[in-house]
């Protein structure tokens, strides 16, 4: 029986043992990965010290450039200088990582997932530490024991760096290759380079100048150039035209039409080379300010063309009129024979049969929006030769144009009163063929709902309230003062027994 | 002695595994398909708790809890809710009798309750008042008429269905009753190939017969050995920080639950997380609950007992994106392998 126990004893303690080997390796394997993690996301951390050492540089070579002093370090040294810091920052961000300790879940969790061992280890490892053991913890450390070997030698998948080329802070990185590009760029250690307009101004061909090159620097004269650096700021547009047709008309003996790029006026210096229109091309002043072409002259009418479809197309599809017996204010005496009962609307609604109208088309309406616009909405209707519209509102009150609202012998009604405004009252619709305002569009927005804000309950620990909830007022009386009042009036109540 | 009683825990888990086994094996003769369903009903009766079963209509629910009855032997009985239906209804009533001397005399008559396997068919169209009477037979295991109270038999077990379309008429369940549930499981529709083997089942002369392969001692003693299945202490940090994810504020709540959730999981959800993996670590043949079980049962554990607010509703965030980004934000012991 003891050497059984001791035996027993003795296979838990290699075990344990080799659950200790295990926890080591997946220690190993959660700093390794670790460092796979740590080292991009370090690297894109110190970015920004990445760019503030190229700036660094930039500055000490510009100050050497404003100098004019030579460059005591060579660039390749400068570019070293910059890394250094950043290198160090890194280095020091990953062994922060790493040197975290690693706890034993972790470690057997690491080496559990990565070999499919669905927690054998951590329970394993967990059940041993127990002083008391039920049957399930016994056969789980049997069944650890069986993939012990697996844990210890399985080969564990390796780590891959995970780097995330959306993050911002590469756009530390890209500012500090250009503040290094733009200060390598500078040229510092050579004299005559240090001239700003030798700085500013491109590089000057070596090799042998072109006729047309030789030509115009035969013309400018050097001192003139040196004496009057040119001031474009200072100069007129039409000034510059001016000189520019000249330039041009020099410069362009054969009389080319070439291509100018003035402000104003752009492409008409290319004329000023023809022989026509050179005279376009000397000083004229710009168009800016002037008022339109044709503005000044009188408005004339557009005629409308002869071959229009227009009104062709509205006397096809207009129906004749039968103008009914009732006057409506329209003063018409020749409707005296007529049907008095057909009303205006009424023949209006009448659609000859064949005549096919879509309910949307109202061309009279248009047209006579068109007419509006053409007419500025200034003229009155003196094309129409209409009478103008009436402002009597003939709403009644002994007014003789029946009170239909309508003030004139125009279709469209005019009331402006209350009339109007009442409910019930009858308002035409203007749409042909129909009575009422026509067809009905029901316009759905599909929104979709927006959250809101809205206070949301966190589960928090809560504890007794301390104190008085709140003070009450009156304050109850307490026994003392009732007994004291209930006295009081006693003492009362004895005085007037005595009395008559 | 280390070896005597682990040959004894290896027994008792290829019992369980062998009578879990049959009892699948004939709920199949029956139910085509639907296997995670199967497998979370299996699950839940053998871990003691109660089923809610959300579908449609016609896709078997009702089938699978009385082919469930008559596999494991266990008296079965079926409710249909309906909004007039009130407590009585369900628990029983004293009802007046007629004994053999003439005389009357108040007679307690069961309800539909009193059962081992009660199927509750949809269960929203219940009255609130109704609803509760299944809290106690669901959490005490009793019920209580009057003066009496009545032991219900173990195992006792609610499988309760519901509609997920026709909300109108409905009356949803109270947080208070979701909680008591083990487990929510969505029905879904089956496959193009379970259909043919539904219509060769359902349409033709043979009739799917279900045979009983255990007893109700059989199934209590099952509970046993689930609850005998240990749980290493990481695991158990691990199912206690899901169930705080769930919880807005927590500290392992991750933003979405901070921005969208109402109310999370109560600790009943940590219990239920730890009963529910232990039963599926037994039938993968292990001896201890692994994270990987706890992260498997975890949606449907905890999907009913996850409300999400009015934001989260409004952004079409269901529960189950809840428990998926806790799941991504809660990681388990040694991290996420790729």
């Amino acid at each position: 029986m003891m050497r059984r126990r001791r035996l027993e004893r003795e296979r838990r303690e290699a075990l344990s043992s080799d659950l200790r080997a295990v926890a080591l390796r997946g220690r190993r394997h959660v700093r390794r990965r670790r460092v796979m993690e740590a080292f991009p996301a370090a690297l894109e951390w110190a970015f920004p010290l990445l760019f503030v050492s190229a700036g660094g540089i930039l500055a000490f070579r510009a100050v050497l450039w404003m100098s004019g002093a030579t460059a005591p370090f060579a660039p390749g040294l400068l570019v070293l200088v910059m890394l250094l810091p950043y290198a160090l920052a890194v280095t020091v961000r990953v062994a922060k990582e790493v040197i975290l300790p690693v706890e034993d879940d972790a470690a057997f969790g690491v080496i559990d997932r990565s070999l499919h061992l669905k927690d054998r280890m951590a329970a394993a490892a967990d059940f041993l530490e127990r002083d008391a053991t039920s049957p399930f913890m016994e056969a789980a450390i049997e069944d650890a024991r069986l993939r012990l070997d697996l844990a210890l030698h399985a080969e564990l998948p390796s780590p891959q760096p995970v780097v995330s080329m959306h993050s911002r802070r590469w756009g530390w990185a890209v500012g500090a290759a250009a503040l290094l590009a733009l200060a390598f760029l500078i040229p510092v250690g050579t004299k005559e380079a240090t001239h700003p307009a030798a700085f500013s101004a491109p590089v000057v061909a070596s090799g042998p100048l072109s006729k047309d090159e030789n030509e115009r620097g035969a013309k400018e004269t050097p001192a003139a150039t040196e004496k009057e650096p040119p001031r474009p700021a200072l100069r007129t547009p039409s000034m510059q035209r001016s000189s520019e047709g000249k330039e041009s008309s020099d410069s362009n003996p054969e009389g080319r039409p070439r291509r100018t790029m003035g402000p104003t006026k752009s492409g008409e210096a290319a004329r000023a080379g023809a022989p026509t229109g050179g005279a376009e091309a000397r000083g004229e002043p710009s168009d800016q300010g002037r008022p339109a072409k044709g503005a000044g002259k009188p408005k004339t009418r557009r005629p409308k063309r002869p071959g229009s479809e227009k009104p062709a197309k509205r006397a096809k599809k207009k129906p004749v009129e039968d103008p009914s017996g009732a006057t409506m204010g329209q003063g018409a005496s020749g409707g005296a024979n007529r049907n008095p009962v057909a009303s205006e609307w009424s023949s209006k609604d009448k659609v000859p049969p064949g005549v096919d109208q879509p309910a949307d088309e109202d061309e009279d309406v248009d047209d006579e929006s068109e007419a509006e616009k053409a007419r500025g909405g200034l003229q009155p209707h003196l094309r129409d030769r209409r009478p103008p519209p009436s402002r009597d509102l003939g709403v009644g009150f002994g007014n003789q144009s029946g009170g239909d609202g309508r003030g004139g012998p125009g279709q469209r009604k005019k009331s402006r009163g209350t009339a109007s405004l009442v409910l019930g009252v009858p308002i035409p619709d203007h749409v042909k063929g129909q009575v009422n305002p026509g067809t009905t569009k029901i316009t759905q927005e599909r929104v979709e709902p927006q959250p809101e804000d809205a206070p949301r309950s966190r589960a928090m620990k809560r504890d007794p309230r301390k104190g008085a909830a709140a003070s009450r007022w009156p304050r109850p009386w307490t026994p003392w003062t009732g007994r004291w009042v209930k006295r009081w009036f006693e003492s009362l109540r004895s005085k007037e027994k005595g009395r008559p | 002695m280390s070896r005597e009683q682990s040959t004894v825990a290896e027994e008792a888990a290829a019992g369980f595994r062998a009578v879990h086994a049959k009892i699948k094996e004939q709920l199949h003769r029956a139910v085509v398909g639907q296997e995670a369903v199967i497998d979370g009903v299996l699950t839940a009766l053998l871990a003691g708790g109660h089923v809610l079963l959300e579908g449609v209509p016609g896709l078997g629910k009702t089938l699978l809890v009385r082919s469930l009855g008559e596999a494991v032997d266990l008296p079965f009985s079926r409710i249909q809710f309906t909004p007039d239906m009130m407590p009585a209804d369900i628990q029983g009533t004293n009802v007046l009798v007629e004994t053999e001397g003439g005389g009357h005399e108040l007679t307690f008559q069961k309800g539909p309750l009193v059962a081992n396997i009660v199927l509750a068919d949809e269960i929203n169209r219940a009255t609130p008042k109704t609803q509760s009477a299944l809290l106690e037979a669901m959490q005490e295991k009793q019920i209580t008429v009057g003066r009496r109270t009545l032991e219900l038999t173990e195992p006792y077990c609610v499988m309760a269905t519901q509609n997920p379309v026709e909300q109108e008429g409905t009356y949803p369940l109270p947080e208070a009753q979701l909680d008591r549930f083990l487990m929510k499981l969505v029905v879904g529709y089956p496959e193009e190939t379970e259909y043919h083997e539904i219509l060769d089942l359902t349409t033709g002369t043979e009739e799917a017969r279900v045979e009983a392969v255990t007893n109700g001692e059989e199934i209590v003693a099952m509970r046993k050995v689930v609850r005998s299945v240990p749980v290493p202490r990481v695991v158990q940090s691990h199912a206690v920080r899901l169930v705080m994810g769930t919880q807005p504020g927590s500290q392992w709540a991750p933003a979405e639950v901070n921005e969208f959730v109402l109310l999370g999981s109560s600790p009943r959800g940590a219990q239920g997380l730890l009963l529910a993996s232990k039963v599926r670590a037994l039938l993968d043949g292990r001896f201890a609950v692994s994270a990987d079980d706890v992260r498997a049962v975890a949606p449907d554990v905890l999907r009913h007992r996850v409300m999400v607010n009015f934001q989260g509703q409004a952004a079409g965030t269901s529960p189950d994106d809840v428990i998926a980004s806790v799941l991504a934000a809660v990681k388990p012991p040694g991290g996420a392998v790729a």
